[in-house]
């Protein structure tokens, strides 16, 4: 939860009674016109011979002639670069720092109200607009020369992620404006160089730089967070329908992480919104910026959910799984959506929520609420004493039972209804795990207090799993794996939950259907598996509910990666597959069907549980 | 711009509860003994070393990193009440708590207001059975916690419980609860509490608070039957008995069907059992 921005000064005009403002609202205009002042594809200005430039070159004045020219993305080593530059003679001792120079017209720096620098800089940079540094990225903080090598060599999602900042409008002037960029590597071997850079301008409301992305959506309310590069009020205009905004909320306090909470919605009811400031929108107001509250609660309609699980490697496999989920839902709507953890590689930082999530999953983030557990990657930025850190400052989780369920008093574990299913989110990693800890017993009194048909529960470490890790090691993961089963599982089934959803070992393992079995995996009995069939209807039949005690437990952790040499032989599994993929839950009144989509959307598992009375 | 990851970010700030996937843990703690060959006399490589190290139950090597980041850190640093606190914190896992509070204690001195070593200092007291001192270590430790997690608050109660202090225990719990809501696991503790304290009014009472907002109250009708039947009011403890099994009747299947209401359903008939005897005070 944004407790930096603590907001919801909530300004609701509409009388919290659907759309019928008390007064009439009308939204301000679409975003004023933005302007490229700097393409990506620009032609730059550059000197690749290894020189040292000293400071002049920064200067708008400073004469660049001799210089080469060439349109961007510039640098070698890639394949993809519009222009190679050069790298000198020996490959082994490279240029540290290459320069670009871009001169660009502004005609009335007065009315511009906000700048987006978007920067490709492989491996850093530090750029100057007419002479001042604006920005560095991946360089250290003193002074640098020719010579200063970047802080470290980026790979993967950072070469390709543009960083993205703002700068003091002030240093725009009337007319012609430089812009000077040093692109410094990591070290004289480093096998390639990137550069590009944009520069965009605006009139109106301050650039989206992240989101937004919904939180937090129940049968009345949902909460809208975005990001901007420069601090504002905050507005959500909200409505039926694309230019029907009649309703708003919000708050004056400027801030650049806006958080706003929309209530006395209908339940079960669209919405458009659009969000920005008082005096104009930044984004939405069109059909990509929708959501649908909550069913009531109880409610037999039909429930989509989406569930992905170490999803966070920010490439082409989280974007091809995404990919596939889509070919595979076509128009139909996703209500629900769980990640099970490990949602941003390395280490969960900010950086790495951007690239990981918010850069792969956009028109998901726009139309449904994400509901995450934390892995143990996303905890290493994590303060797990004071719950501070990204994880906790990008997502605003229940900690009162504000979407149903028990108070948990923390964001670390939580629950929620969502029509006639009640989700449950555990924190594996960090929360305590003994039977009468803070979370135990949470838990305890969650589950006596539901009345949904359908319990899920989901957190990151797996009671079973013989992929990346082995839930019979009690040293794997600190034991996590081994507490959850021993500790948490018995709870769970004494109490009826249907579906487990883990992650941690890349790769899918889907059990029949236990109860009952809280050792290692070579103490699996038969009395342990209530249905030793396949699930399917059509082939071994559905699961059927009937002593109200079984359960499926799934590991869905290759939403992003998977681990090949891993023996997927726990004898629990009915299916264990090494495929990048995700599942897909659909709930039709008494019968759940789960499915493991590949990840162009083909169908690799299916199973129905089915509720008797 | 893009946020680089360095050990200045976990520079002051304990991190006892972060673990890598298993072999990434290796890894990690491979490439902070590589971060340490390079920087050998920076304090924060080691204390990141015996964080991993911690992950990984090596206590003692965790130890061995704490005791030489702690050698390295300059004494007014912030990294240095952070690695006293891990240091105390390694200490109390291997089973040397008078150890850990020694030096949690001299740590304090300079620190005084340093939160990670006052609930070190808090759970190291609680460790040594030193209840009493274990509780007000914590009430001193939570001003300057930026968070105080539900747990932390159990903590507290636990050890006011157990100096045998109930009351206190209990008020220590409503006191969190007025701070931070009706929190359900502090809720539940507390109620624990009165019942072992043979405080029937007080349990009814938080019972019955309970049972106004509960969407299912079968489990509460049989708390209250069970508290009832202690204090003797037989008569009032059938018909709660009762409540609870009228309120299993009308659970849907699904619900009737799971363990726990199958042993719900035994807890009935052992209390409408007990509470067969004689009318004592209804």
């Amino acid at each position: 939860m944004t407790r930096f921005m603590t907001v919801l000064l909530l300004a609701t005009l509409a009388g919290c009674s659907g759309f019928k403002a008390p007064q009439d609202i009308s939204p301000p205009g679409p975003a004023a016109a933005t302007q490229q002042l700097v393409l990506f594809g620009t032609t730059w200005k550059y000197l690749d011979d290894g020189s040292d430039q000293g400071t002049s070159w920064r200067d708008p004045a400073f004469d660049d002639a001799s210089w080469a020219s060439g349109d961007a993305e510039l640098g070698y080593g890639d394949g993809d670069e519009v222009t190679v530059t050069s790298f000198g003679p020996d490959p082994d001792n490279k240029p540290i720092t290459t320069y670009f120079r871009k001169t660009f017209q502004v005609n009335d720096p007065a009315a511009i109200t906000d700048a987006l620098l978007r920067l490709i800089a492989d491996d850093g940079a530090v750029v100057y607009l007419n002479g001042t540094e604006i920005t560095r990225d991946n360089m250290p903080e003193d002074e640098v020369d020719y010579l200063t090598p970047a802080i470290d060599a980026i790979s993967g999602f950072r070469e390709s992620t543009p960083a993205v900042g703002t700068f003091d409008l002030s240093l725009l002037v009337a007319g012609a404006n430089t812009l000077a960029v040093e692109v410094h590597q990591a070290n004289t071997t480093s096998s390639d160089m990137s550069f590009a850079a944009e520069l965009l301008v605006t009139t109106g409301a301050p650039f989206v730089v992240r989101g937004p992305y919904l939180q937090q959506l129940t049968t009345t309310s949902v909460i809208v967070r975005w990001r901007t590069a420069r601090a504002a009020e905050s507005r959500v205009y909200f409505g039926p329908l694309p230019d029907l905004l009649t309703s708003v909320a919000g708050s004056d306090f400027p801030s650049m992480e806006h958080e706003v909470a929309l209530t006395g919605l209908r339940a079960d009811t669209s919405y458009t919104y659009g969000v920005g400031t008082t005096v104009a929108l930044a984004a939405g107001n069109d059909a990509d910026h929708q959501f649908r509250t909550a069913p009531p609660i109880g409610s037999m309609r039909n429930v989509r959910i989406w569930v992905i699980g170490d999803s966070g490697t920010a490439d082409g496999n989280s974007r091809a799984v995404a990919q596939g989920y889509r070919n595979f839902a076509g128009d139909m709507p996703t209500d629900v959506w769980l990640m099970l953890g490990d949602n941003a590689y390395g280490s969960g930082t900010d950086a790495q929520y951007q690239a990981a999530m918010f850069d792969i999953y956009p028109d998901f983030l726009r139309t449904t609420a994400v509901w995450p557990t934390m892995g143990n990657h996303d905890a290493i930025s994590v303060d797990a004493s004071a719950r501070t850190g990204p994880y906790f400052d990008i997502f605003t989780l229940p900690i009162g039972g504000e979407a149903g369920g028990e108070a948990s008093g923390t964001e670390a574990y939580y629950s929620f209804d969502y029509g006639n299913v009640h989700f449950v989110c555990l924190d594996s990693h960090n929360s305590g795990r003994s039977p009468g800890g803070g979370m135990f017993r949470w838990l305890e009194a969650d589950l006596a207090d539901t009345t949904a048909e359908f319990v899920i529960a989901f957190w990151h470490h797996p009671p079973y799993s013989k992929g990346t890790h082995d839930s019979d090691e009690s040293a794997d993961s600190g034991g996590r794996m081994r507490d959850m089963r021993q500790t948490f599982v018995p709870l769970l089934e004494s109490m009826g939950v249907d579906l487990v959803l883990t992650g941690h070992s890349h790769s899918y393992e889907r059990s029949f259907f236990l109860n009952g079995h809280y050792g290692e995996s070579h103490t699996l009995e038969p009395s342990s598996i209530l249905d030793g069939g396949n699930g399917r209807e059509g082939e071994d039949g559905a699961y059927v509910q009937r002593q109200g005690a079984g359960a499926v437990y799934a590991v869905a952790g290759s939403s992003g990666r998977v681990d090949t040499d891993t023996p997927l032989d726990h004898p629990a599994m009915v299916v264990s597959l090494a495929i990048l993929g995700s599942m897909v839950l659909d709930i039709q009144g008494t019968r759940l069907t789960a499915r493991f989509l590949d990840r162009n959307g083909a169908e690799l598992d299916s199973f129905m549980i089915v509720h008797t009375n | 711009m893009r946020n680089v990851v360095s050990f200045a970010v976990f520079a002051g700030v304990v991190f006892i509860g972060r673990v890598e996937s298993h072999e990434e843990l290796h890894a990690q703690i491979e490439r902070a003994t590589q971060l340490i060959a390079k920087s050998p006399r920076d304090a924060r490589v080691y204390q990141r070393r015996g964080v991993l190290y911690g992950e990984h139950g090596e206590w003692r090597r965790a130890l061995a990193d704490f005791v030489r980041a702690a050698s390295l850190a300059p004494a007014s640093s912030q990294v240095a009440p952070d690695t006293h606190a891990l240091r105390a914190h390694a200490l109390r896992e291997l089973g040397h708590a008078a150890a850990a509070l020694a030096i949690v204690d001299a740590s304090l001195v300079r620190f005084p207001e340093h939160g990670a070593l006052l609930m070190e200092r808090a759970r190291t007291l609680s460790a040594l059975a030193r209840h009493a001192a274990a509780a007000d270590a914590f009430a001193r430790a939570f001003p300057h916690l930026s968070t105080i997690r539900p747990a932390d608050y159990l903590a507290r109660a636990r050890a006011l419980a157990r100096a045998g202090d109930l009351i206190a225990a209990v008020r220590s719990l409503d006191d969190a609860m007025a701070k931070s809501g009706m929190i359900a696991s502090l809720r539940d503790y507390a109620l624990e509490l009165e019942i072992s304290g043979a405080r029937h009014d007080a349990a009814l009472k938080r019972i019955d608070g309970a049972l106004a907002s509960a969407r299912r109250k079968e489990t509460w009708f049989v708390r209250r039957g069970d508290v009832l039947l202690a204090a003797g009011r037989r008569t009032k403890a059938r018909a709660s008995y009762r409540r609870a099994r009228a309120a299993i009747n009308a659970l849907p299947a699904r619900h009737r069907r799971a363990p726990a209401i199958k042993t719900l359903r035994q807890a009935i008939v052992r209390g409408l059992r007990s509470a067969a005897g004689e009318q004592l005070d209804d």
